[in-house]
């Protein structure tokens, strides 16, 4: 790798920026299939229920798909995912940005919420069983609760980071209201740090989505447990694989929007 | 303080003045000691003229600057505007500052719309047509959709400028505007300033540490001396625009409030 990006740039040019786009999906593509056999390798050498072989957990995949049963548990899991993490990213930013932007909320409700803040996240599946049930809406009380924080702190740091001269431009351009100030300033300046804060949330979201099922409300991460019961690794696996998918794709997806929203940075 | 009486005071307070600073101190309260950032400084700037205040670094030119627009409270004296005293930043006095606080998320177009959007466009414009202007007033009128990290430091400050006068304010404070342009561009945008108030016929406040700028473009200058800041004299320059910078007339001036520091210094 190192030898072949020498021979193209000679000089000191960083390695991160001397890629080209053909380069570096060749290099991605070649990891993976080095992940894959390394794998096969170690498992050939395991016991086959400790760690299944690929093609197994290939069949898995292609027999689910087939089934429909792959996006049966996609659509169970994105009932609770998706409203978890937008009410917590909503309410997280709304915080955030109101405690960075006046002292006084940040004395008070910063202050609370610093209390709040290291509670771990699986530490209120007793409060969402017994105020929501097993069901979509405790899920997505957990997922909104990883979202919240998340979101929260980012939009609390890009608040503290706007210039303090583009508010004085403002209001001598007849800006008065602190709503005013904080719409037409403050959440565009801060814009890059809330769209961080809401693909990380969103990430994090599909760790905690299947810890939050383990509860027993239906999904991907439920059904990866039930497997894990019968030792069925190679379905654990399938699923974690599909796991990782739907997070480069919901992660790619924000960043679509992201760089269409941002354009002018 | 070794200089007692100001020259200025004649010319302070006076009904005519569209600006008047009258006896503004400034103390900043730290924890260990209170820093006096401006003492007793009055002077008053005539409805459209170019009055230019320097002043070394740190002589709180720039204080004045922020109190004038509204931005800091005097601790003691006061700033009137037309007669009524300042109390908060507002349309009627356009600011640009040294690095052109531009909105770097708007195009250049809704920069200069900023203020439109707030106070409406002035009598006999749309917002796009009063944006049209200002852009063909600062020479800007092809980058109306270029983002300002599109443009050079010459060109975001000339955006500023036109943004300033969106909303015809009467009085335009600058804060070095271009403190931080090289020397070819500065001399364009100078060019471009004076023909801006010509044809405006705004009122300026220019605060700068370029004592040949100051020259070249004020009707008056305002010397500041160092901390505290006081006013040291007031210089009328009064040479015809344009005005050569390598003239007899133009060198005499700088060598004049020149010479206030070197005195200030030799005290």
């Amino acid at each position: 790798m190192a030898g072949r990006n020498e021979s193209e740039t000679v000089g000191l040019e960083p390695e991160r920026l001397g890629f080209r786009r053909g380069e570096s999906l060749g290099l991605q593509l070649g990891a993976l299939a080095a992940f894959v056999v390394v794998w096969w390798g170690v498992a050939l050498v395991t016991p086959r229920n400790l760690l299944p072989l690929p093609p197994t957990v290939l069949g898995v995949l292609v027999a689910d798909t087939a089934s429909g049963l792959v996006f049966e548990l996609i659509w169970q899991s994105l009932r609770h995912y998706v409203p978890g993490l937008l009410i917590g990213s909503a309410l997280g930013m709304a915080v955030g940005i109101a405690v960075g932007w006046s002292e006084r909320i940040d004395l008070t409700v910063g202050t609370v919420a610093g209390v709040l803040r290291p509670v771990p996240p699986l530490a209120w599946i007793p409060f969402a069983i017994i105020w929501f049930g097993l069901n979509d809406r405790g899920a997505a009380f957990i997922i909104a609760i990883v979202a919240f924080w998340i979101n929260y702190y980012n939009a609390e740091g890009g608040v503290g980071g706007v210039d303090d001269q583009l508010l004085e431009v403002a209001q001598s351009l007849g800006t008065k209201s602190n709503l005013g100030l904080i719409r037409r300033v403050v959440i565009p300046s801060a814009k890059p740090d809330l769209f961080t804060g809401f693909r990380t949330a969103a990430g994090q979201a599909w760790m905690v989505m299947v810890a939050a099922e383990l509860l027993g409300v239906p999904g991907i991460g439920k059904h990866l447990w039930d497997a894990a019961n019968f030792l069925q690794m190679q379905v654990v696996i399938a699923y974690m694989l599909v796991i990782g998918l739907l997070f480069l794709l919901s992660d790619r997806l924000i960043k679509v929007f992201e760089a269409r929203a941002l354009a002018w940075r | 303080m070794n200089s007692t009486e100001t020259p200025g005071d004649a010319e302070s307070g006076t009904d005519t003045a569209q600006i008047s600073i009258d006896d503004v101190s400034k103390v900043y309260s730290s924890e260990t000691s209170p820093v006096e950032a401006l003492r007793d400084v009055s002077f008053g700037v005539e409805r459209g003229e170019f009055v230019s205040i320097v002043g070394p670094s740190g002589s709180g030119k720039s204080t004045i600057f922020r109190i004038v627009a509204g931005l800091e409270a005097a601790t003691e004296g006061a700033v009137f505007v037309d007669g009524e005293p300042v109390t908060e930043p507002g349309p009627d006095r356009g600011m640009v500052f040294q690095d052109d606080a531009l909105f770097p998320w708007r195009t250049v177009a809704e920069n200069v719309a900023y203020g439109l959007e707030e106070v409406g466009a002035p009598d006999g414009y749309t917002v796009a047509e009063r944006v049209e202007y200002c852009l063909d007033l600062v020479d800007l009128p092809d980058k109306a959709d270029a983002y300002p990290k599109e443009l050079s430091g010459g060109q975001r400050q000339r955006v500023g400028i036109a943004r300033a006068l969106a909303v015809d304010p009467p009085i335009l404070l600058m804060d070095e505007p271009f403190g931080s342009v090289d020397a070819r561009t500065k001399a364009s945008l100078h060019r471009g300033l004076l023909n801006i108030w010509t044809e405006t016929r705004k009122t300026i406040c220019f605060v700068t540490h370029d004592i040949e700028e100051a020259v070249y473009l004020s009707d008056r200058i305002v010397v500041f001396s160092g901390a505290p800041g006081t006013v040291l004299n007031i210089v009328s320059v009064d040479i015809d625009r344009p005005r050569n910078r390598t003239g007899e007339a133009f060198t005499d001036i700088k060598g004049q409030v020149l010479s206030y520091f070197e005195d200030e210094e030799a005290e």
